[in-house]
């Protein structure tokens, strides 16, 4: 049978076989590409959702380290020195997690001292990080988790 | 006319677009699979392994343990490797830290496992050179 007659209809069809599966195969190629570009597009979104979200909870702990929770004493010349990565817990209830939140444009926001071993108490958050410092009360090695949402 | 009996041609038009169109479906796949990490997950790798070095020179015990590994003392591999462990598997990072002639994983568990997109910097301890590199583990 000569193959290239395939292409030809025979009486009363008007798409031959090899035509129709051809036409479905472009289909099917068609399908894949925008069902791959759609996938990539949700991902791209939400790694963007994501990457927005652990960079305001970075900031977050950046300031807790730098600024609200460092421990600081009164030097001789009546300025304060800010000893970084020693942290207060004392300072942690004086810090309002929802006015920080708000502050940061976050929806959720729980942050806490805790010493090697313990659990964080919100880790259940979208994002969650660490960052090991020194808890001043009990100058022992903890750190100061950070959770957002 | 593209056909597949041309004199001399190996491969007919068609086939050579159904050639091409595959590769570029074939080529779209990588970039659905291995999405790259953020720049904020690389800045938090930098902010963690810069915090690590921060409390090794802070505090008391493991500023002594760093100081006596770099120097090379008998015994001091282990005693930085007990105090550096529950760090480093609380924070869920793997640390290097390599100085003139020895080297030091943490958690034991990283010393097998292979740095992938690590972040480095380095310090002085005891006048010596000390590289730290922190992956995910």
């Amino acid at each position: 049978m000569d193959s290239t007659n395939r292409f030809q209809c025979s009486r009363g069809q008007i798409l031959g076989s090899d035509a129709i599966i051809a036409a479905l195969l472009i289909l099917f190629i068609i399908y894949l590409t925008f069902s791959i570009q759609s996938g990539m597009y949700v991902r791209a979104r939400e790694a963007q959702e994501r990457g927005a979200l652990l960079s305001k909870t970075i900031s977050v702990a950046d300031y807790l380290m730098k600024d609200g929770l460092v421990h600081k004493e009164r030097s001789g010349t009546g300025m304060d020195m800010a000893y970084s990565h020693q942290l207060e817990k004392g300072r942690t209830g004086l810090l309002g997690a929802s006015a920080l939140a708000e502050r940061a444009g976050l929806q959720s926001l729980c942050f806490s001292l805790v010493a090697l071993g313990e659990h964080a108490p919100c880790a259940n958050a979208p994002v969650c990080i660490r960052r090991p410092a020194i808890i001043y009360e009990t100058g022992e090695v903890g750190y100061l988790a950070v959770c957002a949402g | 006319m593209p056909s597949a009996r041309a004199k001399g041609a190996i491969l007919s038009t068609e086939a050579l677009l159904s050639l091409l169109a595959a590769a570029s479906l074939l080529m779209l796949l990588p970039l659905t699979s291995n999405p790259r990490p953020s720049e904020y997950s690389r800045l938090y790798e930098y902010q963690a392994l810069q915090d690590v070095l921060e409390v090794m020179a802070k505090d008391k015990g493991l500023r002594e343990a760093s100081e006596q590994w770099a120097a090379g003392a008998p015994g001091a591999n282990e005693t930085l490797q007990r105090k550096l462990d529950p760090i480093m598997a609380g924070l869920g990072f793997c640390l290097r830290l390599e100085a003139d002639e020895t080297s030091l994983n943490s958690p034991a568990g990283c010393e097998n496992s292979q740095p992938r997109d690590p972040v480095s910097t380095f310090r002085a301890i005891q006048l010596r050179r000390v590289n730290a590199t922190l992956w995910k583990g």
